[in-house]
């Protein structure tokens, strides 16, 4: 049996590429290989910022808050209430991208804070698909309930690349889409 | 976007990657990072175009589609139970009959919609005449009934003959049943290999016309890249091999549970699972997606009703945006090298005889139970008890692991496992036994 695979080249090749990892866009290369921290109790977490569903003014709110404050806080801490889907990743590398504009606006330095991500489980029955798009996202912690980190420590886990949905034509489009509903509204305050 | 960015971040060669990991790593091998799967493909730490440098000139969109799953027992209640399904919003109805004598007149009174029907029998017994006036298709698989079972319908010859003269009537078509071989803890390879071998053996006993469309019984793991490559990888093989046989067949996908990650204990697992799955299942763009059977569920307490499982079903298809995974350099590379590995374990099946004669040495059963064992031990080494307990006694309807019955066959069977039956029989026994 010789049967031959029907390859083309492919054109985008020698484009201009941020590695796929690289900071603006994920947490960079170390963090290969980490998953979310899974915490069920939240009621001493202190969350400064929230993103639930409209993502564009949700975003926007973050911006004119920071940008207001006259010094950065050293860490930041965002609770993200969003499906697990590519919209996720994409909100959480356009907040990367965006946050590392305003720390270098303001301070020169692009890592002047830190900034740590939540994403909140609110049904057992999604659980296992949130941590899968929640490891692709590079979110720092899950907060859920007993019963979903239960679900999850009984569930094999899988090793994935830093931001394996690299390429994804639909990914970049909604990055893109993001990005510039923010970045339009804001750029006025930036010095970069 | 990308110039925007580049002017503040500059672009990253990955040569600079590499050296960036290198400081990180203080000198240990960038080779420990790589992480290989049973079936011998890598994961790199990080991907960029330049781990593709060529593309599968293949590619398929499709919109993946929610049916009703109804094993019909009795006709009146398959019938009510069908109609309330249409009543709640689906249009695609999936039977699985298993016996000849069911009066599809009677259950598929008033119902109008698009009707898959899977015998598990040869169904020239079947009366179809109420078919001729439906948009339905009616499905055989006597490789996958030797598969499972170890034993053909009735032989070799009478089961391909009896299905041959149904292929030249209307409104029937084979199935291929990948999902056995994932239940039986197969790796994706096999599972691919072994699947589009028996189309390679129905192609050889039956003849298949250019209009045939193929409809592949599927199951997924929780591990989304893998799971959704396999899926893509399966629609290219299918078209290879079609078009190698000179026959230009089609095929579809129908996304079934995975019997293989059940919980006999916790319906929570399992409806976290099967979201999962059924997610991954339409990202990877499969035709229909099912809702689960009723003999999913093993405890009174835990059945949902017919409008639930219909919600589930629609919400489902609006939650995934079934495309957002094309494009992506790390499933299309998987993809790439599931492809090329698939081709060349049937190639080597082929030379030993074929799917059927694999079978017949038992090869085929002794490679999977080989990963089945190792991928069950990997498990427990993760999960060592049963993490959830039991707080209230729930009412048992089902037996809730997968039984199978000793009986004299021509070979050794593939056995469906479920994974973790080692951990939970034992708790089972302990609260519900008899």
């Amino acid at each position: 049996m010789n049967i031959s695979i029907p390859y083309l080249s492919n054109e985008k090749l020698d484009i201009d590429e941020q590695a796929a990892g690289f900071a603006p866009f994920t947490k960079g290369y170390n963090c290969y290989g980490s998953k979310p921290k899974i915490i069920t109790n939240d009621s001493n977490l202190i969350i400064d910022f929230y993103i639930i569903n409209n993502t564009t003014e949700s975003i926007l709110s973050i911006f004119k808050t920071i940008i207001s404050q006259e010094n950065l806080k050293p860490t930041y801490h965002i609770l993200i209430e969003l499906p697990a889907s590519s919209n996720l990743i994409a909100t959480t590398q356009v907040l990367r991208t965006l946050l590392s504009f305003l720390c270098l606006s303001k301070t020169k330095n692009a890592k002047a804070s830190k900034f740590y991500f939540y994403l909140r489980n609110k049904h057992s029955k999604k659980i296992a698909l949130q941590y899968t798009y929640a490891t692709m996202a590079q979110i720092d912690v899950l907060v859920t309930q007993n019963l979903g980190a239960s679900i999850l420590q009984s569930i094999p886990q899988n090793t994935v690349p830093i931001d394996p949905m690299y390429g994804s034509d639909t990914l970049k489009k909604q990055t893109h889409l993001l990005f510039f509903n923010v970045w339009n509204k804001i750029k006025e305050h930036f010095i970069l | 976007m990308d110039n925007l960015v580049f002017s503040y971040f500059p672009p990253i060669l990955e040569k600079q990657w590499k050296q960036q990991i290198q400081y990180i790593l203080k000198g240990e091998n960038y080779q420990n990072l790589i992480y290989t799967n049973p079936d011998g493909i890598s994961t790199l730490p990080f991907y960029t175009q330049k781990q593709l440098e060529k593309k599968i000139a293949l590619t398929y969109q499709n919109t993946p589609k929610p049916a009703y799953y109804c094993i019909v027992s009795e006709e009146k209640k398959a019938n009510q139970e069908l109609l309330e399904a249409l009543n709640n919003g689906i249009k695609t109805l999936y039977l699985a009959l298993f016996n000849p004598a069911t009066d599809l007149t009677e259950v598929l009174n008033n119902v109008e919609a698009d009707i898959i029907v899977q015998c598990y029998f040869l169904s020239n017994q079947l009366n179809t005449k109420i078919l001729k006036q439906k948009k339905a298709v009616v499905l055989e698989d006597c490789i996958g009934k030797v598969s499972k079972t170890g034993n053909w319908y009735i032989n070799a010859k009478t089961d391909f003959k009896t299905i041959n003269t149904n292929l030249k009537k209307e409104k029937y078509s084979i199935s291929i049943n990948l999902s056995t071989f994932h239940n039986a803890g197969a790796t994706p390879l096999q599972q691919l290999s072994y699947s589009i071998s028996q189309l390679i053996a129905y192609s050889k006993h039956l003849k298949l016309k250019p209009d045939t469309i193929v409809y592949y019984h599927t199951a997924v793991s929780n591990d989304l890249c893998i799971e959704v490559a396999k899926l893509k990888a399966l629609r290219i093989l299918h078209t290879l091999i079609s078009e190698s046989t000179g026959i230009h067949t089609t095929c579809k996908i129908i996304h079934h549970k995975s019997k293989r990650h059940l919980s006999g204990l916790h319906i929570e697992i399992n409806e976290a699972l099967s979201y999962s799955e059924r997610q991954i299942a339409i990202l990877g763009e499969v035709d229909f997606f099912l809702s689960n059977p009723i003999n999913f569920y093993f405890y009174k307490e835990d059945v949902p009703s017919i409008l639930e499982s219909c919600e589930d079903l629609i919400i489902a298809s609006t939650e995934t945006d079934y495309s957002s995974a094309s494009g992506s350099i790390y499933i299309e590379k998987l993809t790439q090298q599931l492809v090329e590995k698939s081709l060349e374990l049937i190639s080597t099946l082929q030379d030993g005889g074929g799917f059927i004669e694999q079978l017949k040495k038992e090869t085929i059963q002794h490679k999977i139970k080989d990963h089945e064992k190792t991928e069950t031990s990997n498990f427990y080494n993760t999960v060592k008890e049963n993490l959830i307990p039991i707080t209230t006694l729930k009412t048992p309807i089902v037996y809730p692991f997968l039984k199978f019955k000793k009986r004299k066959t021509l070979w050794k069977p593939v056995i469906e496992k479920q994974l973790r039956e080692a951990i939970e029989h034992p708790i089972w026994e302990q609260n519900y036994k008899l």
